[in-house]
């Protein structure tokens, strides 16, 4: 038996919780639309303020569930989680269609000093990214859990925490030392076993 | 796998952290002792330090935003195109990009014609199949010559990339025109006529659009309607419900990129046989033309909504009000011809183009003759540009002139009377009512939630004057507020919160203040109240003169991302009221703090409830509120300083935003009301169960001849358990007195198989939800199943047994136990986050937990209760259960948007239908499952795909007016 829709947020709600297609249909444009303007203000070349974007995008959704006025704790957490896991799949996907296989390579037609200035050395290739994480994920889940909804969902440390049931600082601990290791797989390949 | 390695790895990586540099590499050199694989590891880790400190620090959402950035430099800048020699087509400049690629003006070196250049997206170009049947099509659309249609001159490709050079043409889309609301009705006629003639050449010639929208629409700057993408618009579409899969293309995500909500507005012209994967034909583009008809003639497009399922089941079930209702000024006839070309059955609509325009054409005729007995008539043959400007300036003149009216005679209010007055009539939602300062014209947002949504500015006059449309951009706005001087309107948009003004007769919209919400003129007009973003999304109220100078905080939250979104001046400019958001994104009760400063809180209203806006009493003794406080938003009030809150609206709908007349008897607040139909579809079609009540989570009795739901209490938010009989129509309440609230994530009452007992969840005062089991004859009392845990979601077992859920610390478990209480066991090992269903046989049940799977942290599982291996179902986003039968399985997912129930028989001998790699939520593989029906409803309940119930759900909000004692 289905859940039925007491509110037109609820709605959304059930359907984070319960599985209806429509949650997806009205995350992914908000999350077109972040994308959007991230890269209409890149192009406009001003400077980022990478936490507000993103968080934005998570309280901004929130938000709409707010609305309804009954949203308790354990679905707040449960939202973020989704909420992250669905920024992942949207944005991962979205490489993968545009061709970011590699750094540059949606971009192979061009020469270099055609090459636009918004490419940050530090940005990471999602793919072997996701690929990394993934990897991660099969022996340390927490540790992936808290890149995924850190780095995908744009969470705080404290957030993080609250979602995951652990301390902030256990985060902090999970967050630095996941990177490190994410870094030198994607520096020396996919493949190390433990 | 080796876990102690791994965490012996992690557990040396942070103690070396903390040593100092230079004593780094001895501390580790000795913690590893002779195991140089572990000493490797830990130093290539502990290499990665300093890079690491800014690795993935800026959120995927700024890296992904970074690639499109400079990918859509320089693919659209197009620059290396410009000027250079594309087949015999010189390149001169750019038109546009878009969705469906990027348009460049070029020169025919042969010809010496100028033409339109169209390279088509890279993902498409990509893809062999799609193209050599693009260019087939394209081919044989450029035999078409007919003046609306525009001409292909030919298809070729550059560089491996393919393109069409077409006829180049000055003007605008339909799409741009029609944004601004209906099209005059002589101009409108002219266009539907030719429209109508171009596709009627198409048709002859065995060509079909299937893509006919505003937006493949051009019309000439001499008028000339012309259609664009014949044979190739549906090749390109996003999501082509004939092709055999489902394919998000680049297309789509640049065409949602450069323009949200674009794919949503394609599907709002789709015929109902497309919506349906059905075959299509000539009458498809009537179809899709009557919508376009509709629109321009009524400004609204006929099926729209913020959802696909939602469009969708508008053209497949919905009946879109008389464009004369929406427009007084048009002719009946228009009803009747719309209405035929948007009939859902093929069969009764217009079957060739050439019936419609001969119906377009007689209509304009009579137009034409009636028009010529006319003497006010301006200009005989205005262009269709001073058409339009004619018609602005006309409606600003009546909508002056009727202020002007209405302004005197608005003083006729309903004072004295107790009714609540209806200002607002819309099928969708009014909110955010705010009033002139001398509380003649009223203005609200209409579109979107309570707080924040996607809507637009309108404006009236009271009592009763029309609705009008101030901005058309659909953005996400927030609190409107009037100038002192009443001309101008300041409203606020989200992310970034910018402040913009419009004026009240029309016009553009202006940025009034950047970093600013919420804002009202305070001191007579002299300064301004808002809330600003100080950093990140903590907001404050600051006070500022109207250049932004001699500025201070009023109120700085604390908590680094909470959020004053508004705030309300006492009458006597001492105090604020606030609205604020906390540090977790939860709307607080409201506030009030000092204006001059000082961060002295003093909570009002109810305790523990999301308060959503306020208002001052003009005599500054009362606070009133709309706030939430147990499940639905009311208007509560406060004497200030020193009250206790008070609770002014009650009962069913939910009232949001407040404004206060200026002689305080009465306030403004947005009244919505949701409504929840229960819905059979049986051989005879599809029926409303009852009409007069709200009624949801119906669920059939296994013989499929009677059917249970929940029925809302008169004005309560409490719900009781009926049942009707199907046959005769007697319907039953099985549990009077013990109501039963719906929720999201758990089965409230299940009946057992001889339909002889129901058991139900209730909470108890203490918030604990316990099992009842009752009879479905009213022969005794339901009676409570003592337990010391919170339990709910009861299904029947085969044998009469219970299996449910059950709370255990902080996890959810699957139990079982006799009806008495006794033999209470966990059934499965695995916690679970809500039980979903049971299978009739009771040897599975389909729960939402944890997923092994990395990439998929939740799945539906259905778990063997007899040993077997669990099985995955789906992943978040979708659900399943068993028909009352057994027979089939029904699955409501995602993927492709365009279905929301598959119903997949079930092998005999089997409890689960075959299961496929990656599960059973993928559209491909439940389009391809044998004997699958595909329903488009959420589907509550199901003996057969021939037999089941639905909920349908809708939420109104209007502007009422309520007197205040």
């Amino acid at each position: 038996m289905s859940v039925p829709s007491i509110h037109e947020v609820t709605q959304l709600l059930k359907a984070w919780t319960a599985g209806d297609h429509q949650a997806l249909e009205k995350l992914t444009p908000l999350v077109y639309r972040q994308l959007h303007q991230v890269a209409q203000r890149y192009m406009a070349g001003e400077r980022a303020d990478h936490t507000l974007q993103t968080t934005a995008l998570v309280n901004e959704t929130y938000l709409r569930l707010v609305d309804c006025g009954k949203v308790n704790w354990q679905d707040r957490a449960h939202f973020f989680a989704i909420s992250a896991q669905l920024m992942r799949r949207i944005l991962i996907d979205f490489a993968r269609s545009r061709g970011y296989q590699k750094r540059g390579a949606g971009m192979a037609h061009m020469s270099l000093d055609e090459a636009p200035s918004v490419c940050n050395q530090a940005d990471p290739d999602l793919l072997p990214l996701d690929d990394a994480l993934k990897a991660l994920a099969s022996f340390d889940e927490r540790k992936s859990k808290v890149v995924e909804l850190r780095f995908f969902g744009g969470l705080s440390v404290e957030e993080t925490a609250e979602v995951l049931r652990i301390s902030s600082d256990t985060v902090l601990r999970d967050w630095k030392f996941a990177k490190m290791w994410l870094l030198r797989e994607l520096q020396t390949g996919i493949g190390r076993e433990y | 796998m080796n876990i102690e390695r791994w965490l012996r790895v992690e557990e040396l990586c942070h103690r070396a952290l903390e040593i100092a540099d230079g004593l780094r590499a001895e501390f580790v050199q000795r913690a590893c002792g002779d195991d140089n694989e572990l000493r490797r590891e830990v130093e290539s880790l502990l290499a990665q330090e300093e890079k690491a400190e800014h690795f993935i620090e800026s959120p995927a959402l700024e890296v992904v935003g970074r690639l499109v950035a400079s990918e859509t430099g320089i693919t659209d800048g197009g620059t290396q195109l410009i000027g250079s020699t594309v087949s015999h087509y010189h390149v001169i400049e750019k038109l546009g990009g878009g969705g469906m690629g990027v348009v460049y003006k070029a020169e025919d070196s042969r010809l010496h014609r100028f033409v339109a250049l169209k390279f088509l997206p890279d993902s498409f170009a990509r893809d062999p199949q799609s193209l050599s049947r693009f260019q087939r099509e394209a081919q044989s659309a450029s035999a078409l010559n007919h003046p609306n249609i525009c001409t292909i001159y030919d298809v070729g490709e550059y560089q491996g990339r393919p393109f069409i050079a077409m006829e180049l043409l000055e003007g605008s889309t339909l799409r741009s025109q029609i944004s601004g609301g209906a099209l005059p009705l002589e101009g409108m006629l002219d266009v539907a006529v030719q429209l109508t003639a171009g596709l009627g050449a198409a048709h002859q010639k065995g060509i079909i659009h299937r893509d006919i929208k505003p937006a493949n629409i051009f019309v000439t700057q001499e008028g000339h309607a012309k259609i664009l993408d014949f044979g190739i618009a549906s090749k390109l579409r996003w999501n082509d419900p004939v092709g055999p899969t489902v394919t998000i293309s680049l297309a789509t995500f640049k065409e949602q990129l450069t323009n949200p909500g674009a794919v949503m507005g394609t599907l709002g012209y789709m015929s109902p046989e497309q919506a349906k994967g059905e075959k299509t034909d000539v009458r498809t583009d009537l179809f899709s033309l009557g919508a376009v008809l509709y629109e321009m003639a009524t400004g609204t497009a006929p099926f729209n909504a913020n959802t696909a399922a939602l469009i969708y089941d508008s053209i497949l079930h919905g009946h879109p009000p008389k464009p004369t209702a929406l427009n007084r000024s048009l002719p009946p006839e228009i009803d009747r011809i719309i209405s035929k070309a948007l009939q859902k059955d093929p069969q009764l609509r217009y079957q060739t183009a050439g019936d419609l325009l001969s119906d377009l054409q007689r209509l304009e005729r009579d137009m034409e003759s009636s028009r010529t007995l006319q003497t006010d008539r301006l200009i005989r043959h205005p262009s269709r540009l001073s058409r339009i400007l004619i018609l602005g300036i006309f409606v600003t003149l009546l909508l002056s002139l009727s202020m002007i009216a209405l302004l005197r005679y608005s003083n006729r209010s309903t004072a004295g009377t107790t009714k609540w007055e209806q200002l607002t009539f819309f099928p969708d939602s009014a909110v955010y009512p705010t009033l002139s300062p001398d509380g003649r014209v009223l203005s609200y947002i209409r579109g979107g939630g309570t707080f924040v949504g996607p809507g637009n500015l309108y404006v009236q006059s009271l009592p009763s004057g029309d609705p009008v449309q101030l901005t058309h951009d659909s953005l996400y706005k927030l609190r409107p507020a009037f100038s002192p001087d009443g001309a101008r309107i300041v409203y606020s948009t989200i992310d970034p919160w910018n402040t913009w003004e419009v004026a009240v007769l029309g016009g553009e919209s202006h940025l009034f203040l950047a970093n600013s919400s919420s804002l009202s003129w305070i001191e007579g007009g002299k300064r301004l109240l808002f809330s600003e973003i100080k950093s990140g999304v903590h907001m404050a109220v600051v006070t500022t003169d109207e250049s932004r100078g001699q500025g201070r905080d009023v109120y700085v939250p604390t908590g680094e991302r909470s959020m004053v979104h508004h705030s309300y001046l006492s009458p006597d400019g001492r105090w604020v009221l606030a609205v604020v958001m906390g540090n977790n994104g939860n709307l607080l009760p409201c506030r009030v703090v000092s204006f001059d400063g000082g961060n002295e809180e003093q909570i009002v209203g109810p305790p523990d409830a999301s308060c959503t806006a306020g208002a001052w009493s003009p005599d500054a003794k009362w606070i009133y509120l709309s706030s939430d406080k147990g499940g639905k938003s009311h208007i509560w009030r406060q004497r200030f300083p020193g009250g206790n809150p008070e609770q002014v609206t009650f009962g069913p709908t939910e009232e949001n935003g407040i404004a206060i007349a200026q002689d305080g008897k009465s306030l403004l607040t947005s009244v919505g009301i949701t409504d929840n139909t229960v819905w059979i579809h049986d051989s005879s079609g599809d029926h409303q169960l009852l009409s007069e009540r709200n009624t949801c989570e119906s669920t059939f009795s296994s013989d499929g001849q009677k059917l249970y739901y929940l029925m809302q209490i008169g004005q309560t938010p409490e719900w009781e358990l009926w049942v009707t009989n199907l046959a005769s129509g007697k319907r039953d309440r099985i549990l009077p007195g013990y109501s039963i609230q719906p929720g999201f994530d758990n089965t409230d009452y299940s009946v057992s198989k001889d339909g002889k007992q129901v058991a139900f969840a209730r909470k108890n005062s203490a918030g604990i939800s316990h099992l009842w089991l009752g009879p479905t004859d009213h022969r005794f009392a339901p009676r409570e199943i003592p337990s010391s845990e919170n339990e709910d979601s009861p299904f029947f077992l085969p044998n009469g047994d219970l299996i449910f859920r059950a709370g255990e610390g902080n996890l959810n478990f699957v139990y079982r136990m006799q009806q008495d209480g006794t033999a209470r066991s966990k059934v499965l090992a695995e916690p679970i986050f809500d039980l979903r269903s049971v299978s009739p046989d009771g040897r599975w049940v389909v729960a939402h937990a944890n997923s092994p799977d990395a990439e998929h942290p939740y799945s539906v599982t259905a778990f063997s209760l007899d040993g077997r291996k669990p099985v995955q179902l789906c992943y978040t986003l979708c659900t399943g259960s068993w028909s009352t039968s057994g027979l089939f399985f029904y699955v409501q997912t995602l993927p492709s948007g365009d279905l929301n129930t598959y119903m997949l028989p079930i092998p005999r001998g089997r409890s689960l239908p075959s299961s496929a790699p990656g599960g059973l939520g993928r559209a491909e593989f439940l389009k391809s499952y044998q004997g699958n029906f595909a329903i488009l409803q959420t589907v509550d309940s199901a003996i057969s795909p021939s037999l089941y119930s639905y909920t349908k759900g809708s939420t109104r909000r209007n502007i009422y007016r309520i007197p205040l004692s």
